[in-house]
């Protein structure tokens, strides 16, 4: 019975994300549909099964909140209560908080706001009326703080009858319990102990109650018996400090500033990912395939004879299949539905629509689409952002869409989509578009255009808004329109490989496109040499490879060159001379140039020659070394050596500076 | 001003006016809490707190620290040391009350 629960909180911890995520989803859904006796049911299934496993898990502030929000639910569901707005309102709030209450269980926030008066008006409303919310809460106010207090427990230790026979000194695991407690009463059980007579000195009659004081989890304090768990009765039970009375007199000092929440830190989620049994399954087979195929290997190189040729070819080609598949099947674990990066919109709509007044309707697509897991981490942030500079600036008021003939409801759509080796992600809005010339004024302004420069393709100008701080935005909102926004998305997504773009038609909407990489530890790249080292570029920055003439290639200044391809004018980069390698070609006309594009800026990149195209696993450099300007990783080629991959953005932009200050 | 309050609010009080005092006094028995400044004569209330942490009857003991506004990384050094809370100076009457119900004993 001696089981360290800690071990099981996380999987726990993990489940109760899931089941909250479903409360929401549904909640959401039951606005629409509020007669969907099966909405209910899962609502109110969720918010049980939270409530079963924080009991269980040893959370019993979150069983007893999920406590009240149930009692609540049941009656929903037995139609003893009517489902109002005013309800579903409160549903969300304690939604709110049961989040909130889990922050503080796995030590992201420091203290959930105080649930007294939530509990208050669940309960209210589970006998049938809303209670207003009481406007001070009794949060505390900035002038004290509580970071921990030791917890109280009550403890029954029975030793099983042979545990003195078996070598145990029940004393002895005793005052190793002090050691990690402080013990308020002990309390000795006799009443087992036989007459004299009777009495076999090595058994043990014994057990005893205890009052603690522990800053330790119960589980660790049950270790000290870990000895003896299986054969004797041993229990463990927090002492709830008894239900506070709220303070007559609420403090005077300072109102209490609004929207007043505890932050979480921001904390990296616990790395355990869930995988389903299926796909383990077929991981499984393979390797099994793999070991077969080992073997197959060994038995034709042993005692090798060319007789054995074909049976060997025969081994390392289904070696090959089976190693790719293995390949693909274990990178597609760590794929996940795009559908959890999706999830938290439809809420962040709903809640922006009520407070905007605006109407909204949000459409989602491709939710099935598979990401990797790191990649659905790295673009939460910049989609809340697309999200919210949609539904702020993009789409008008009920009012002023109604005036320009346009359904009163805006619509959002959120896309996902698979295009070959990427994945495409879209925010749409049908709202005003971007405004042309406000954008093309503001440029002139911050100096990005010349103020006497002609006017640009209207493509140039709405890329605008990716460079930093610009904002078009006519007033700041609570929303939006800092001014920090879309260079800091273009900017997160570039990390990830990903590129953003959009397209924009005046009155009809705006979509915004962001286009990611499948995974971010394989990369399909082109293997290049210079003299003799390998370098690999990825294969979606290269727009093609020529071999100029000479006359194509001229010196600007005396000092930068260039080439001409085609009428377009490209600066020539040598890789050597960045990488301070020794070329076995100097001349360009001899080489190869290979044209790289990235953010709209082109080059060309002077290299030996081209060795091939191939899958390569990216590793990490900056992890066992240090960050190298213009790299982006390594990999290990089939022949063992090791290869630099080029960061092409980053070369670009080195060479752009050094150009720059060598001019 | 501290002491008026928890005798006014029916609390039976011991004072010390330095780390040394208290340490002597807390030497046996137990108390339910124990609230320090941090910036006393002889012993400062950090090295006061990491004592008392130190003795077996002291260790789970709530204890609650006086601060200053401006002594905010002494709050992080004062969790270090074991301080359970703290409160800044000057407070309410009704708010050392609060904190001391969320960290005493019931």
């Amino acid at each position: 019975m001696n089981i360290d629960i800690s071990a099981f909180q996380q999987a726990f911890f993990d489940e109760a994300a899931d089941l909250i995520a479903d409360f929401e989803t549904n909640l959401l859904s039951l606005e629409d549909h509020p007669d969907s006796e099966e909405l209910l049911n899962t609502i109110f299934r969720c918010a049980h099964s939270i409530k079963g496993g924080s009991a269980t898990f040893g959370f019993p502030a979150i069983a007893k909140f999920t406590h009240s929000l149930e009692t609540l639910l049941d009656q929903v569901r037995d139609h003893k209560v009517i489902l109002t707005p005013e309800l579903t309102a409160l549903l969300f709030e304690a939604l709110d908080q049961v989040r909130q209450l889990f922050a503080v269980a796995k030590g992201e926030a420091a203290d959930a706001a105080d649930d007294a008066d939530l509990i208050r008006r669940l309960e209210s409303a589970a006998v049938g009326g809303v209670a207003a919310a009481v406007p001070a809460k009794a949060k505390p106010d900035e002038g004290w703080g509580v970071w921990s207090v030791a917890k109280r427990y009550r403890m029954h230790i029975a030793p099983g009858a042979d545990v003195l026979r078996k070598g145990a000194d029940p004393m002895l695991l005793l005052s190793g319990l002090a050691d990690e407690a402080d013990i308020l009463s002990i309390r000795c059980d006799e009443s087992r102990l036989p007459t004299l007579e009777a009495l076999d000195p090595e058994t043990c009659y014994l057990a005893w109650d205890l009052e603690l004081v522990s800053d330790r989890e119960p589980g660790a304090l049950l270790e000290a018996f870990d000895f003896i768990a299986e054969e004797s009765e041993i229990t463990i039970v927090e002492i709830e400090a008894e239900a506070q009375a709220p303070t007559a007199v609420e403090a005077a000092s300072g109102p209490r500033s609004s929207g007043e929440q505890t932050v979480a830190v921001a904390k990296p989620e616990a790395a355990t990912l869930r995988v389903s049994a299926d796909k383990l399954d077929r991981l499984i087979n393979l390797v099994g395939e793999m070991v077969i195929n080992q073997s197959m290997l060994s038995e034709a190189t042993q005692n090798f004879t060319t007789a054995k040729l074909p049976r060997l070819l025969e081994a390392v080609a289904s070696m090959e299949r089976a190693s790719r598949e293995l390949q693909e099947r274990a990178m597609a674990i760590r794929l996940v539905p795009i559908r959890q990066a999706f999830a938290r919109f439809p809420r962040l709509v709903r809640d922006f629509a009520a407070s905007s007044g605006k109407q909204i309707e949000l459409k989602t697509s491709g939710d099935e689409t598979e990401l990797d897991r790191t990649m659905i981490e790295a673009i939460a942030d910049p989609l809340m952002h697309l999200v919210r500079n949609s539904m702020d600036h993009g789409l008008e008021t009920t009012e002023e869409r109604i005036a320009a003939g346009k359904p009163a409801e805006g619509s959002l759509w959120l896309r996902a989509l698979q295009e070959g080796g990427n994945i495409i992600i879209e925010v749409a809005d049908d709202g005003r578009g971007l405004d042309r010339d406000r954008i093309l004024k503001k440029a002139r302004e911050r100096g990005l255009l010349a103020g006497d420069a002609p006017e640009p393709s209207n493509d140039t100008i709405y890329a605008y808004i990716f460079e930093p701080g610009f904002s078009t935005a006519a007033e700041v909102t609570d929303i939006s329109g800092r001014g920090v926004g879309m260079d800091i998305v273009r900017r997160s997504l570039q990390a990830v490989n990903g590129a953003i773009g959009l397209t924009t038609t005046p009155g009809q909407g705006t979509c915004i496109r962001i286009r990611l990489p499948l995974t971010m530890a394989i990369l399909e790249g082109l293997s290049l040499s210079v003299g003799n080292e390998v370098y690999v570029v990825a294969l979606t920055s290269i727009v093609e490879s020529i071999q100029p003439r000479s006359q194509d290639v001229h010196l600007l200044s005396g000092r930068d060159e260039v080439v001409s391809v085609r009428g377009e004018v490209l600066p020539l980069v040598r890789l050597h001379a960045i990488f301070g390698s020794e070329p076995n070609v100097t001349d360009p006309s001899q080489g190869l140039l290979v044209i790289l594009e990235n953010d709209g800026r082109k080059a060309a990149l002077l290299v030996d020659e081209l060795i091939g195209q191939s899958q390569v696993v990216i590793k990490s450099i900056e992890a066992n070394h240090r960050k190298v300007d213009g790299i982006a990783g390594a990999t290990i080629l089939g022949d063992g050596r090791v290869a630099l991959i080029l960061d092409v953005s980053q070369l670009l932009r080195m060479n752009a500076g050094l150009t720059a200050s060598a001019a | 001003m501290v002491a008026f309050t928890l005798k006014s609010a029916g609390l039976v009080v011991i004072e010390s006016t330095n780390g040394q005092e208290a340490l002597a006094k807390l030497s046996t028995g137990r108390v339910d809490l124990i609230i320090t400044d941090l910036n006393m004569p002889v012993m400062d209330g950090l090295t006061f707190i990491r004592q008392a942490r130190g003795k077996p009857n002291l260790r789970f003991t709530p204890i609650l620290m006086l601060t200053t506004e401006s002594q905010e990384s002494r709050k992080m050094e004062g969790k270090a040391a074991g301080a359970t809370g703290w409160i800044v100076k000057p407070f309410q009457p009704e708010q050392l009350l609060k904190v001391i119900q969320k960290v005493m004993p019931a």
